[in-house]
């Protein structure tokens, strides 16, 4: 048996203030609160729409001008920062001699396994991506916490739609979370497995005789797995044990799991499951979406990840229909060229897409954790690889933070990279220099990420 | 030679996967049957064996051949989701039902079973964990008796007898040295019940890749070396793709004795399970993973102007869609009836599709297509629901389906540089076909959607639940004729219909197209000559789609193994 640990024992002394009589609560100053908090675990989220928005509406000049499709976030303004102008465009279609990158497609086809790991990637048969940045930060936050996972990723359930897509391998579509150069995180897609994965196993704990007991059942299978593995493996070809290793992985993650000793957040409710929606119902698209949203912020408020990372949709928006009440398919609409009535469709499709993400930011808002909002403890991240939904090119990424403001991050303001159209190739800010300002803000460590060539420094 | 290939489609943009004009050498006769491997002793501890490097392989039929055929590789397979379920059926013998979160298979262009695709996350592994420990205590609960045969809490040679029996079923496969020993060390030290012990005995080899995967005996690595099959890997191949799981007694039985390695015992036991109902796992398949209705259930349309394309329309188009593929196979019928059968499976729900009147909650029958448009796969509303998108049909999504599906042309990412947007300047009642005509205008463009979008002009006689139509909302008569870049006319899908029934390249793109169901892995260059001699080099009409299948499990690209 494990001792208690480190995080554990954060958690006791958490509620420890918690239990303070409310006269002496009311006597610690904010900058005690802060430190307090400071001694929780850092958390983050990713949060990602597909096709971009009109022009670069998603881009405010001012945190004065949340209007438009920005419109729904307007309440929330003290606690965001708005990032214009970064480029992914490194991993977008063209390349600098104007070709497709590894015989790849549009964004459209990319921009999922691109977002978060600012990687080129291979072509068909050649799966070939970067660690994404919430696996980075998740996987260093694990480690240092003892959480059972590194990451809940969450994903509408139409991951697997569409014909005729030509030769680009359909996890470039659909998965945006990346442990290493071949293995995705694959997303939850019901509301179900999001309950039972986070909510409806109790944990073992050395008290408790039938959960150690499991424990131990668990740990002899984990152990005869490894051992199967290894006389298999010195039977196959490279290629197979690549794939072999996968499944190692996830068995060292699963023993990882069922070692950990979980222990929840200072104001952990009890939680019951909610109606499983069915995302590729237009009718229950938004309520699936605000599920999913209130089953994260439970999961952060209890303490149980250090990362949630959620695609609303898959890379090109899926064959989708009836988003914000527009009944045509979203990414055909994101084609808009100068047609008016397909902007004002996309803005209301965009509008739809922001008011989600507000939701969020209210629930973070509303939920206390040491008497502070629980938004001030968690830094998120709001967007999608490209700005302009006409040209998705990659050149200028449509980003908002929000929060975080207890973990250092300076908010209320606009960090301007330049919003150029169709940047030439090479010369934007990496969106990579974000990522690696997030992982400084984690505490993680790392001194580069995928093309990054200086942090963003968000905490002044 | 496929980097030659790779090269040539870069540049071109555009080709059929094969190009069987070449002119290469042909270096392997056509001597004799196939080697083969089995063990006698199931159970011994004795190695796998190995058989002889590069037997002698399957006739090709020379006259077809321009090219060389030599035996692909094909990775280590993983149990889609159908095919555990299946498996843990039969090898447990209760109910199994895979959670739904489960069921998440990685597909290229719809196969599921390509190992190349299959991607393994922790979260499918903690999955697993989660659901093979209940499993097992399932077991252990309900002792059926075809794993728990004898009662083991007092006996040593009873749990022996259980693992043992187990893990041969379970592995499917002749055990290897000391692969028993190490289940049966475990049981004896856990501590805990016996029927604890048991449990995790049980789910520990549900939860090793030796269950999971479909391993391949491989030759030594470096080479151009290949091995035959062994009786057993041949008995697995057969199983998964024609029931979806682990081969059944018979089937065992034939691969202990050997017999399975001679070709004609070979086609005689897949004779016998595609007369078997469990042949619709295969329909199913072919459905999903050739036709693309593994999408049909997320695919949404615009849900004012479609509310009856809802799950259980959904239900019947794919219901039809299998019945008839179930039925091609088991009445043997031309693989011509692809394009031009006058019947198809048709439910109430799906009659007002075709314009058949029938009673209400009437359920799928077979029924005779009278209206020759509406005839042969590229008539089921499914494929056309599934082509469309919104409000709208698509020339292009449909000219896609119809070439990759059923002509084997694949298109590569547009040119740099090309506009991907359609024209706006057109006046506002122009048809899908002008709007065509004026992208295709630009050359770039036209490179490709000379071939892309003849077949989908053609099927806009259907909107995009497959009814018939004739005219657009905007009251335009809708022009179904075109012209293919060989210069082939078509005035309607008749036509196009009686094209594919009578082009070679037809029977040919079939045999392609249900190779990474058979074997998990897509036809390459060097397989031309294979795929040419299961074909035969016949007509769609003279050759029957079950032939193909009997041709291509006695052709190498079924019986042989080659090195990395």
């Amino acid at each position: 048996m494990k001792p208690m640990n480190r995080r554990a024992f954060i958690a006791g002394s958490a509620k420890t203030i918690i239990a303070l009589p409310l006269l002496e609560a009311m006597f610690l100053t904010d900058k005690a609160m802060a430190q307090a908090a400071s001694t929780m675990m850092p958390r983050f989220s990713f949060m990602y729409f597909a096709n971009g928005v009109v022009e670069f509406e998603g881009s405010p000049t001012s945190m004065d001008k949340l209007t438009g499709i920005l419109a729904p976030l307007a309440p929330y303004r003290q606690h965001l920062v708005a990032v214009n102008g970064l480029s992914n465009r490194e991993n977008s279609s063209w390349d600098q001699t104007g070709g497709p990158i590894g015989g790849l497609g549009t964004p459209h086809e990319t921009e999922a396994a691109t977002f978060l790991t600012c990687s080129k990637l291979g072509s068909l048969g050649e799966l070939r991506v970067n660690p994404s940045i919430d696996q980075i930060i998740g996987m260093s936050l694990q480690n240092k916490y003892s959480t059972k996972t590194s990451a809940l990723v969450i994903g509408a359930g139409d991951a697997l739609s569409g014909i005729g897509q030509g030769d680009v391998n359909m996890a470039y579509h659909t998965l945006m979370s990346w442990k290493s150069a071949t293995q995705y995180v694959a997303p939850f897609m019901t509301v179900n497995a999001v309950f039972k994965e986070m909510f409806s196993s109790a944990p073992p704990t050395t008290t408790n005789p039938d959960l150690v007991k499991l424990q131990n059942q668990k740990k002899s299978i984990l152990d005869a797995a490894l051992s199967q593995i290894s006389s298999m493996r010195t039977r196959l070809g490279t290629a197979d044990q690549v794939r072999l290793d996968q499944y190692l992985t996830g068995v060292r993650d699963v023993e990882k799991k069922v070692n950990a000793i979980v222990t929840t957040g200072p104001a952990c409710p009890t939680v019951t499951a909610p109606q499983d929606y069915n995302p590729g119902d237009s009718g229950q698209f938004e309520s699936y979406i605000r599920t999913m949203i209130d089953l994260i912020t439970i999961s952060f408020q209890c303490n149980l990840i250090p990362v949630a990372n959620f695609m609303f949709t898959r890379g090109n928006g899926g064959a989708r229909s009836g988003v914000g009440g527009v009944p045509d398919d979203q990414h055909e609409v994101s084609h808009y060229a100068d047609d008016t009535a397909k902007k004002d469709k996309l803005r209301k499709i965009n509008t739809f897409y922001y008011s989600m993400f507000a939701y969020y930011l209210k629930k973070l808002n509303e939920t206390m954790e040491l008497d502070q909002p629980m938004i001030k403890n968690i830094l998120s991240l709001y967007g999608c690889s490209t700005s302009d939904a006409q040209l998705h090119d990659g050149s200028n990424a449509t980003i908002m933070l929000a929060g975080g403001q207890n973990l250092g991050v300076v908010t209320n303001r606009v960090l301007d990279y330049g919003l150029i159209a169709d940047k030439p190739y090479g010369t934007g800010k990496p969106l990579a220099n974000l990522f690696l300002g997030m992982s400084n803000v984690a505490g993680v460590g790392l001194t580069k990420f995928a093309n990054s060539n200086a942090a963003i420094n968000l905490k002044a | 030679m496929y980097r030659l290939l790779r090269l040539f489609k870069s540049k071109l943009r555009i080709l059929s996967i094969f190009v069987g004009a070449l002119g290469l050498t042909f270096l392997f006769m056509n001597c004799g049957r196939i080697g083969g491997f089995a063990l006698k002793d199931v159970t011994g501890t004795s190695d796998q064996g190995s058989s002889a490097i590069n037997p002698p392989l399957p006739p090709v039929d020379q006259k077809l051949c321009t090219t060389t055929s030599v035996p692909g590789r094909v990775g280590l397979q993983r149990l889609t989701s159908r095919q555990m379920e299946n498996t843990l059926r039969d090898l447990l013998g209760i109910t199994v039902t895979l959670p739904t979160t489960f069921s998440r298979d990685d597909q290229m262009g719809g196969y599921v079973s390509l190992p190349e695709t299959q991607l393994m996350s922790s979260q499918f592994v903690d999955m697993q964990m989660d659901f093979i420990f209940d499993l097992a205590d399932k077991v252990v609960t309900q002792a059926p008796a075809v794993v728990i045969s004898c009662a083991y809490a007092n006996s040593a040679t009873c749990v022996d007898k259980i693992i043992s029996d187990f893990l041969v079923r379970a592995y499917r496969r002749p055990l290897r040295t000391d692969e028993k020993t190490s289940f049966v060390t475990q049981y004896n030290n856990f501590s805990g019940t016996a029927q604890e012990k048991m449990k995790v005995v049980i789910a520990s080899i549900l939860f090793s890749p030796q269950f999971l995967y479909r391993e391949i005996t491989n030759p030594p690595p470096g080479s151009s070396n290949y091995l035959a099959l062994s009786s057993y890997e041949l008995a697995n191949r057969l199983s998964y793709f024609a029931w979806e799981t682990m081969p059944d007694a018979q089937l065992f039985a034939k691969a202990q004795s050997g017999d399975l390695s001679k070709p004609e015992v070979l086609t005689a036991e897949l004779q016998r399970m595609m007369q078997s109902p469990r042949i619709e796992a295969l329909a199913r398949s072919l459905a999903e993973q050739w036709f693309g209705y593994g999408s049909i259930w997320t695919h949404s349309l615009n849900s004012t102007t479609f509310p009856n394309f809802n799950t259980a329309m959904k239900q019947s188009m794919y219901n039809e869609s299998v019945q008839f593929i179930k039925y091609l196979i088991q009445q043997n019928r031309p693989v011509s009836d692809i394009a031009i059968a006058d019947y198809s499976f048709v439910d109430s729900n799906l009659a007002t599709l075709y314009g058949l009147s029938l009673p209400a909650n009437s359920p799928l029958t077979f029924t005779n297509i009278v209206n020759t448009k509406h005839q042969g796969i590229l008539g089921h509303p499914g494929i056309l629901a599934l082509t469309s998108s919104g409000e709208k049909t698509s020339i292009v999504r449909r000219g896609l389906w119809a070439n990759e599906k059923l002509l084997c042309t694949t298109f590569g990412a547009p040119p740099a540089g090309a506009s991907t947007q359609l024209p706006t300047n057109l006046p506002a009642d122009a048809t899908p076909r002008e709007v065509m005509e004026a992208h295709r205008a630009n050359p770039s463009c036209a490179a490709c959607h000379n071939y892309i979008d003849p077949p989908g002009m053609v099927l806009e006689s259907f909107d995009p639940l497959g009814r018939i139509r004739t005219t657009y909302s905007t009251g335009r008569t809708i022009d179904t004729s075109a012209k293919l870049a060989n210069g082939v006319s078509f005035l309607d899908t008749k036509d196009l219909n009686a094209y594919l029934s009578k082009d070679k390249n037809f029977s040919e793109c079939v045999t392609k197209k249900i190779m990474p169901v058979i074997v998990g892995r897509v036809a390459k260059f060097e397989d031309t000559c294979s795929v040419k001699t299961i074909a035969e080099g016949k007509l769609p009409t003279d050759i029957t789609f079950r032939q193909l299948f009997e041709n291509m499990i006695k052709s190498m690209v079924f019986t042989m193994q080659a090195g990395e």
